[in-house]
């Protein structure tokens, strides 16, 4: 096996490539009004997370990969939490015909 | 491979998967989970033959497996404490009275739900399977000392309480509920992620005790930062002020029976992964995060019970007044002594009984009459003497009137925090105690000073109280054991001081946090 | 500069910009279906920087379930609730969205901030490079194991909530009493809350 060294591309590229996506998902969360939208920014923070887990778990923690593992089981959750996310959506959508952010207004927020 | 041999020989020093292996997983510590897992299955298994079947063997294999749980837990106070699952899970003292705590108020909740599901037309053994798994993920969560173990747990328990929330899906509001409380549950779970990769990124592992030395040695500024994240997330998970947004919504919302799980259960957890997470990691940035949670806890006792004086809805007041229960049981937690935490766990297992007592009352009234409008409990007293009784007593309790249970949490909690210099929560604590005695007291007050021709509408066409229908036994057991608890318990509280000073003092975690805060107290 | 040294740059930035670029896009265009196709983008985008750092398994994890799973997902709930929907103006959203800009940059700042003052622990220990997939299975079933059996719990769970919630039929009678139900809350609403249903 060659063996492979990190260490071209230093290790703040990854990290700041992984705060300005997680930024943007953040952006997105507050101003989206899109129920679906919403889902995609919290989809884009944890890609973020992700992002910045394979980093330390390549250069800092190359060994054991703890990163990795952490890695899968985000990816796991996120695949969860989009298909409940997408069935309490479409249940809401049947009772209000909308998907507006704005519009979910029967609880005070 | 005699690479990956080589690699483990060279790296003995941290040990390998390879080598762990060998070692024992000590996977008893979590029996009690096993036999709730086993109860998840076994409701699913009795839904399939059909919603009458369920409806029959449901809620006894629930009622049969958590108490089976809570005995296990019983026998695993005095065990040898060792750690499990290779360092991902610790079965502590603190750990078991949490799980307790969990595993006593989903007991509670699904003796007070079975008539509110039914009636509503939700399936009842899905409904069952889904509580479950909440619990399974809150008792883990109590226990879990490895990042990915906390941030599985959590989300087991978030995933199933958004589900919960939803489950009246013909109702818009319950839907919004779940929606809302999804998205800012999810936001809030990738911002605890990307501050647990970023601790993972400073210390090289997922161990939180491992993050806690390595943050000793180098607190930098970025951990500062993984901080402030990470305390956001447990805010939101004990809904402090201002992280509490979702929770008068989601109360609103959401089937009432779920509302006095999340309420009790749900916060149980968020407690117990604070405590393990601020004093086991954040230990190198003591005097931060105390800071910190003493806004929270100021803010959260003087907003939750301002707020919750302008409620017209009975299950948004009693949102807004666990905001600020929440908010008495951070003043143990920053106290950081022996007694601040003793108090924490005594306060909690008060509030299990007399908010879950409060709710079983809440939930009975609008079985009967289809209302939460405060309004409409005008004149309870005639009609309806044990709903009156024991939402009265419930509610004195909550807000502290002797002699009742919550009265000595309370005292006590007040104690540790002036004992160890707080004096600033404790005098916001009493004033807003008092504010939450008005309140209290004026729920109280239209039910029972009310003459009988200014009852309310409502109460006038009260429907006769029949006991027999399915279900209504369990809720009128639980209702009547919870009151009891609230009442007599303050009277014959010392067992439950014994058993939170024990708790404490049979956890290491605790006892060395309490150590380190006495010697820079000394010096 | 030699030549595997430049290559790897170069794929850094092309996937980088198609991350940055493309996560711009997702939040800010109108039409919420090319945000969803710029998603998916976006997720083999990152899987390409897994590659970058010699974890195929986590890359293909994403493919699979990312792109494969998650985003179809979003694009089935795009085509389901795909009304044409007319959004009434609010007062001061773009206000809301410039200080809500802002206070992300700060965010964004902070963190760059943080990110390059810190004296990151690198090199670290030699990366074991195509093992890592065997490491990972190693690490479930040693000292990730309770998380893994949990999250299968967590899957099986968010699977029956989703059939529950999503599917159409109802229990038309109280299984206690045979009355008729409507699985809504029992607290009912005075006022009706569903006119806005019919104005639409």
């Amino acid at each position: 096996m060659q063996g492979f060294t990190n260490g071209q591309i230093p290790i703040e590229a990854y990290l700041l490539l992984a705060a300005f996506l997680f930024c943007i998902g953040i952006w997105g969360l507050i101003n989206s009004r899109n129920a679906v939208r919403v889902l995609m920014s919290i989809e884009l923070m944890l890609n973020a997370v992700n992002i910045n887990l394979m980093t330390f778990s390549s250069y800092i923690d190359g060994e054991l990969i703890r990163g990795q593992v952490f890695a899968v089981f985000v990816i796991t959750v996120a695949a969860a939490e989009a298909a409940v996310g997408l069935a309490i959506l479409l249940s809401l959508y049947r009772n209000r015909v909308t998907v507006d952010m704005e519009r979910f207004n029967l609880l005070r927020w | 491979m005699p690479e990956m041999g080589a690699l483990l020989l060279s790296s003995s020093t941290i040990s390998a998967p390879a080598d762990l292996l060998n070692l024992g997983l000590n996977a008893g510590a979590v029996a009690p989970e096993g036999v709730v897992l086993v109860a998840l299955l076994g409701t699913l298994i009795v839904d399939l033959a059909g919603e009458k079947s369920a409806a029959r063997w449901a809620p006894p294999i629930c009622y049969v497996s958590l108490t089976i749980a809570l005995l296990l837990l019983v026998q695993q106070w005095n065990a040898p404490l060792e750690p499990s699952f290779l360092g991902s899970f610790l079965a502590d003292k603190l750990a078991i009275s949490f799980r307790g705590i969990v595993a006593l108020s989903t007991l509670i909740s699904l003796l007070i739900s079975w008539r509110y599901a039914e009636q509503s037309g939700s399936p009842v053994g899905e409904y069952a399977a889904i509580l479950l798994a909440a619990t399974l993920g809150a008792m883990l969560l109590c226990g879990s000392t490895d990042l990915i173990s906390v941030f599985i747990s959590l989300e087991t328990l978030s995933v199933a309480s958004y589900l919960l929330a939803g489950y009246m899906k013909r109702d818009a509001r319950s839907s919004e509920a779940a929606l809302k409380y999804l998205l800012v549950g999810s936001a809030a779970a990738a911002v605890f992620l990307y501050g647990a990769s970023l601790l993972y990124g400073i210390s090289g592992t997922t161990n939180i005790k491992g993050i806690g030395l390595a943050l000793i040695t180098s607190p930098t500024p970025l951990a500062a930062l993984a901080l402030v994240f990470v305390l956001a997330t447990v805010a939101f998970k004990i809904a402090a002020v201002p992280f509490h947004q979702w929770t008068p919504d989601v109360y609103e919302g959401s089937p009432t029976p779920v509302v006095a799980f999340l309420s009790v259960g749900s916060k149980a957890a968020g407690f117990a992964l604070a405590l393990r997470l601020l004093i086991g990691c954040f230990s190198a940035f003591d005097e931060q995060w105390k800071l910190l949670f003493t806004v929270l806890a100021v803010l959260s006792m003087a907003l939750g019970n301002v707020v919750a004086l302008a409620q017209t809805s009975m299950k948004r007041m009693l949102a807004y007044s666990s905001i600020g229960q929440a908010g008495f049981v951070m003043i143990g937690l920053v106290c950081g002594t022996e007694d601040g935490f003793a108090a924490m766990v005594l306060y909690m297992a008060a509030y299990l009984f007399m908010n879950l007592g409060a709710f079983a009352c809440i939930i009975l009234f609008s079985i009967r009459t289809g209302s939460d409008r405060i309004a409409d409990y005008a004149g309870l007293y005639q009609k309806d003497p044990l709903i009156t009784l024991g939402l009265s007593l419930c509610l004195l309790s909550l807000g502290g009137i002797p002699p009742m249970l919550g009265f000595f949490g309370k005292i006590y909690l007040f104690f540790a925090g002036w004992a160890s210099h707080q004096y600033l929560l404790v005098v916001v604590g009493l004033v807003t105690s008092v504010i939450s005695i008005y309140y209290y007291i004026s729920v109280i007050k239209m039910m029972v000073v009310k003459e009988p021709q200014e009852a309310s509408e409502i109460v006038k066409s009260y429907p006769d109280i029949q006991w027999q229908t399915l279900g209504i036994p369990a809720l009128r057991f639980a209702l009547v054991s919870c009151v009891l608890v609230t009442a007599v318990g303050g009277v014959f509280s010392n067992p439950l001081f014994r058993w939170a000073n024990n708790a404490v003092a049979g956890t290491p975690l605790l006892q060395d946090s309490i150590a380190i805060a006495n010697q820079q107290f000394l010096g | 500069m030699t030549l595997p040294i430049s290559t790897e740059l170069i794929c850094f930035l092309v996937l980088a910009s198609i991350v940055v670029i493309g996560g711009i896009g997702v939040v800010l265009l109108s039409n919420i279906v090319y945000s969803a196709f710029l998603l998916g983008g976006v997720f083999m985008a990152i899987a390409g920087l897994y590659l970058l750092l010699n974890a195929s398994f986590v890359a293909a994890a994403q493919v699979l379930v990312y792109v494969g799973a998650v985003n179809v997902l979003i694009l089935f709930a795009i085509m389901l609730v795909n009304k044409r929907e007319d959004l009434a103006p609010i007062k001061g959203l773009q206000v809301r969205r410039f200080v809500s800009g802002l206070v992300c940059s700060g965010m964004l700042a902070l963190l760059i901030r943080v990110v390059v003052k810190t004296p990151w622990a690198v090199p670290g220990p030699t990366a074991i490079g195509e093992e890592a997939t065997e490491r990972i299975g190693e690490h479930l079933f040693t000292d990730y194991l309770l998380p893994f059996e949990l999250a299968s719990v967590l899957l099986l769970m968010a699977m029956i909530g989703a059939i529950v919630l999503a599917r159409r039929d109802v229990l038309l009678e109280d299984v206690g009493t045979g009355e008729p139900v409507d699985q809504a809350l029992l607290e009912k609403v005075k006022t009706p809350v569903l006119t806005e249903k019919t104005t639409l």
